[in-house]
């Protein structure tokens, strides 16, 4: 009971919502530029912290992380470039909302699942912590490899019509991920003596050339630049229908859990939680075919997939001093910062300061939903600006935004490389998607497997076969493949 | 769709001579490091083989009526508007060149209002407000807030 009014103390303070409210709009800004993420936005945030009392400055980190990975959807709706890589799936079926007249209703839908997503993983974080701790213990290299060949059995389903150029991107995206110096051996792969490259191909500048250049240049071909991104308008309100909310609940259910199950593995992140969220979305669908050319379904899945991570990510944090994810890694330098350790000694001795930082969590969720859904109308008028101011100006923030991650112009570079790649691909009909899932899960399964060989002496199967969540895992991915390939056939039977 | 399978013939022939590179490569890299770059390797040759396959049955069965009905104008890499995304891309790199040797300011201030202009954009009002709205809004939240430095160039400097 304490601690309960200690806690409610803590938000009847000025200075405790004046943080929440700075940490939602820094995170809200600074997470909808393309190549700003959340992880640095709380970063750059940290040193603000030094001079605020401990729990303030918690509540400010968290609400910027939950904002930020919400409002990397905002661009990527908007204009076909994510915010955060955590939002790359949310562009799949945002923009092509938004280009159907419905961008306020898209960043409607992605609103309310941003906010389910982070409540659920909030009141996983209150009440089971503890328990999701030692579980994510229990997961090893093998369980990364089975996870990442798992969510990559999706890429088929990505690939929009072929899927022979859609595995090929796929494959691609995975030899993308090859790049630079090998983390186990010290080797350089196709670095080709250049310096910029040992560091490998980096996601982010990747994710904003892929999406936002290719966009650039498709934008351009038509002549005339005072045409407006769409001739369908603004139209609808921003909350959706019964029958779209229908829609949106499947996805309402099952991301939140997968997103949390995913941000709780250290490792791991929303751009992970986002996809696996979308994939099964897909794969439990039964209007598939809407999926990349604006499904509610889809982009309900991605958002809460994602922020639903960042309260899964903050478990481990807590609870062992291991991160869920980059931006919890940088969360944990704020907690240790303020002069406190993680691990069982938090929620016992600093039990306010854990507590208000939960609290905090929730009451950011909620208020970057407000804000999100009062602004959606006017956030969603970009849509009347023309297609010639829109487009040099996505160049800029793409440039800037690249440059802006390690201060390099090799990330530019990439970047730019990557996204006249990228325009080459969408005229041969070659899907973005598939390399992007490559290039975020192939370095998490080579490892993985790498990491497992070197685990055991055994035969590798064996050792597989003796994990109990590796077990599920590979009866999952089985599933995973053969179901579609079975309905699939059972369809032409049918149809003969 | 009869045009796009030419294209893919193309594309086919690049990828396997991007797999066949990447595969010779591996030859170069020692130990563990270069197992999964070469599977993936053989992989990626594989599916551009099917797809050249795929691709040269369809042209072939096809032969006469892709001879008598599809054009130029088919191709997706011919006219006007893809010289139109081709320049953007240019004007892009220039932008990206620019950017690292005169710094965010001068090149931002070249570049927005070349591309409007490119793109035909009324209003030169227009112009000189976006782009320096533009620049503004950036310093701030950039360099400003976020203490995220953006490069001078060699005037500044």
């Amino acid at each position: 009971m304490d601690i309960i009014s200690q806690v409610i103390n803590n938000f009847t303070s000025i200075d405790t919502i004046s943080v929440l409210l700075i940490g939602v709009v820094a995170g809200l800004v600074i997470g909808s530029i393309p190549g700003m993420t959340s992880t640095m936005a709380i970063a750059l945030l940290i040193p603000i912290t030094f001079n605020m009392d401990s729990t303030n400055g918690l509540i400010m980190l968290v609400s910027v992380y939950t904002a930020g990975v919400y409002a990397g959807s905002l661009p990527g709706i908007l204009l076909n470039t994510p915010g955060t890589p955590s939002s790359a799936a949310t562009v799949l079926d945002g923009y092509p909302l938004m280009m159907q007249g419905e961008g306020t209703k898209a960043i409607g839908i992605a609103t309310i699942g941003s906010v389910v997503g982070g409540l659920f993983s909030g009141v996983v974080l209150l009440f089971l912590a503890p328990i999701l701790a030692n579980i994510s213990l229990l997961f090893s290299a093998p369980e990364y490899f089975l996870i990442a060949v798992f969510g990559l059995t999706i890429i088929a389903s990505l690939s929009e019509g072929s899927v022979i150029k859609g595995l090929m991107a796929g494959t691609f995206g995975l030899l993308l991920g090859t790049v630079g110096i090998d983390l186990m051996t010290g080797v350089p792969r196709f670095t080709f003596g250049s310096v910029a490259l040992e560091g490998g191909i980096s996601l982010i500048p990747a994710l904003i050339g892929f999406f936002s250049i290719s966009q650039v240049m498709m934008l351009s071909e038509e002549k005339g630049g005072n045409k407006k991104l769409s001739e369908k308008g603004v139209k609808g309100n921003v909350l959706p229908t019964k029958n779209e909310f229908s829609e949106m609940v499947p996805s309402l259910i099952r991301s939140p859990i997968i997103g949390v199950l995913v941000g709780m593995l250290p490792g791991t992140g929303g751009d992970i939680g986002s996809w696996m969220s979308y994939n099964e979305a897909k794969r439990f669908s039964k209007n598939k075919e809407k999926f990349g050319k604006g499904s509610i379904e889809g982009l309900t899945a991605s958002e809460t997939g994602n922020n639903a991570t960042t309260g899964g990510s903050i478990v481990p944090m807590v609870t062992l001093g291991i991160p869920g994810s980059a931006a919890t890694a940088v969360l944990l330098g704020g907690i240790i910062s303020a002069g406190l350790t993680p691990g069982h000694e938090l929620f016992t001795k600093h039990g306010d300061v854990v507590y208000s930082m939960i609290v905090g969590f929730f009451i950011a969720t909620i208020l970057m939903g407000v804000i999100g859904l009062l602004s959606a109308k006017h956030i969603s008028k970009v849509i009347n600006v023309p297609t010639g101011i829109v487009a040099p100006l996505i160049v800029c923030f793409a440039v800037v935004g690249s440059y802006a991650i390690n201060n390099s112009i090799s990330d530019v570079w990439i970047m730019l490389v990557v996204g006249i790649m990228g325009y080459f691909m969408r005229k041969t009909g070659f899907p973005v998607a598939p390399i992007v899932l490559g290039l975020i899960l192939g370095p998490i399964a080579e490892e993985g497997f790498r990491q497992s060989l070197s685990m055991t002496s055994d035969s590798i199967i064996i050792y597989y076969l003796s994990r109990p969540i590796s077990v599920t895992l590979i009866i999952l991915t089985v599933f995973s493949v053969i179901v579609p390939v079975y309905r699939n056939f059972k369809n032409k039977k049918d149809t003969n | 769709m009869t045009i796009k399978s030419q294209t893919n013939l193309l594309v086919s022939a690049i990828v396997l001579i991007i797999s066949i590179f990447v595969f010779i490569s591996t030859f170069n890299i020692n130990g563990g490091a270069a197992y999964f770059p070469f599977g993936l390797s053989i992989l990626l040759g594989l599916l551009s083989i099917i797809l050249m396959v795929n691709s040269l049955e369809f042209v072939k069965i096809n032969k006469h009526y892709l001879k008598d009905n599809v054009t130029k104008r088919d191709n997706p890499f011919y006219g006007p508007s893809f010289k139109r995304a081709l320049v953007a891309g240019l004007m892009s790199t220039v932008y990206v060149v620019l950017f690292n040797y005169v710094g965010f300011i001068i090149s931002t201030l070249l570049f927005i209002p070349s591309f409007f202009l490119f793109m035909q954009i009324k209003g030169y009002l227009k112009y000189i407000f976006i782009t320096l709205g533009f620049i503004i809004f950036i310093y701030i939240i950039f360099v400003t807030i976020l203490r995220v430095f953006l490069p001078a160039g060699i005037i500044f400097d």
